[in-house]
């Protein structure tokens, strides 16, 4: 068709018709598949309990306790429990699981702005939320900790 | 278990990694800053995913998150560091993000440079669209929009890119 008489809809059909976006290079699908493979490994249900601590203090106190109730240990002995302080003392704290930073909306935020190269900019306002998240071992509760705020972010404006 | 959800999620990724590909090059100034982008979209991802159940994600979640992982880009970025991407990427002019299905076809460079053109806010619902293969509804679910706007925004950059052919094809014929 003569450009002249473009439409929308001849345009349309050009756009898929005529112009083809590039494929993921080797090196980029190579890495995207290692990445899977690395995450699929990571994943809970390919992992070991993660609190090996755990299950031995756990039982280095019931056998504690049990050979300590065989022998008859006498009063002033160090309690069989003892031997699990240490154990204990990380059960009381927080672990931190992971942090996060995200965005969680964003919207172009007026009009284009100019550098001194003559680069453009277009600003966005962003709402960015950090996030904590906490396992409470003793609980088995998570807390999650969000911190929102807002930003302006200017992003070059580039022809790709 | 582990090794069928890779293999899925793999599958996914070869039928449609090209598809967010192309979306990524809008918020990435090269191929392998975009494939980078792509990678740290699929972490994410996974990590969502995986509190449902780790299946594949739909497409206007993985658009949604791919633009939000370049709008992260973007921000944590040094303004030093981005001057330097840019000129590196003008520098490099191979690195295109659309091909002409046919060798040195002037008509589709033409109008891959009206793509270009087009203001970020419209190239991208145009991206989801032709290349990205996504309904009004699925971009409007990737960019927290209604259905009407995505369809008015596309229209629109259609009559723009339709303009500026035309304008170009008024230029080449003044010219000749």
């Amino acid at each position: 068709m003569d450009s002249a008489m473009e439409t929308p809809e001849s345009v349309e059909a050009k756009l898929s018709r005529m112009l083809i976006p590039r494929g993921f290079s080797g090196r980029g699908m190579a890495e995207c598949e290692s990445l899977i493979d690395q995450l699929a490994a990571e994943s809970p249900s390919a992992k070991p309990d993660r609190r090996p601590w755990l299950w031995a203090g756990g039982l280095a106190a019931s056998v504690a306790l049990a050979i300590g109730l065989a022998l008859g240990l006498p009063d002033d002995a160090v309690p069989p429990l003892a031997l699990v302080d240490g154990a204990a003392a990380e059960i009381e704290e927080l672990f931190l699981i992971s942090e996060s930073e995200g965005v969680v909306s964003a919207q172009v935020a007026g009009e284009r702005l100019s550098e001194e190269d003559g680069s453009l900019l277009q600003p966005w306002q962003v709402q960015v939320v950090s996030e904590e998240r906490f396992r409470d071992e003793q609980t088995g509760e998570e807390i999650r900790v969000w911190q929102p705020r807002e930003e302006i972010v200017l992003v070059p404006v580039s022809t790709f | 278990m582990n090794q069928r959800r890779a293999k899925e999620w793999k599958q996914w990724l070869a039928d449609h990694g090209h598809r967010l590909l192309a979306f990524a090059r809008g918020w990435a100034p090269c191929q392998a800053d975009a494939e980078d982008l792509v990678q740290e979209a699929v972490l994410r991802l996974w990590k969502l995913q995986e509190v449902q159940g780790g299946g594949v994600p739909d497409m206007p979640l993985a658009f949604s998150t791919l633009r939000f992982c370049g709008l992260n880009r973007h921000r944590t970025e040094t303004r030093r560091r981005r001057r330097e991407e840019s000129v590196l990427y003008l520098n490099d002019f191979e690195d295109v993000w659309l091909d002409p299905a046919v060798e040195d076809d002037e008509e589709a460079l033409l109008l891959r440079q009206a793509v270009d053109g087009l203001s970020p806010k419209l190239r991208e619902v145009v991206t989801m669209k032709v290349w990205g293969g996504l309904t009004f509804a699925e971009i409007s679910e990737a960019l927290a929009i209604s259905p009407n706007t995505a369809a008015s925004r596309y229209r629109y950059a259609l009559e723009q890119l339709a303009q500026s052919l035309r304008r170009n094809d008024g230029l080449r014929h003044g010219n000749a």
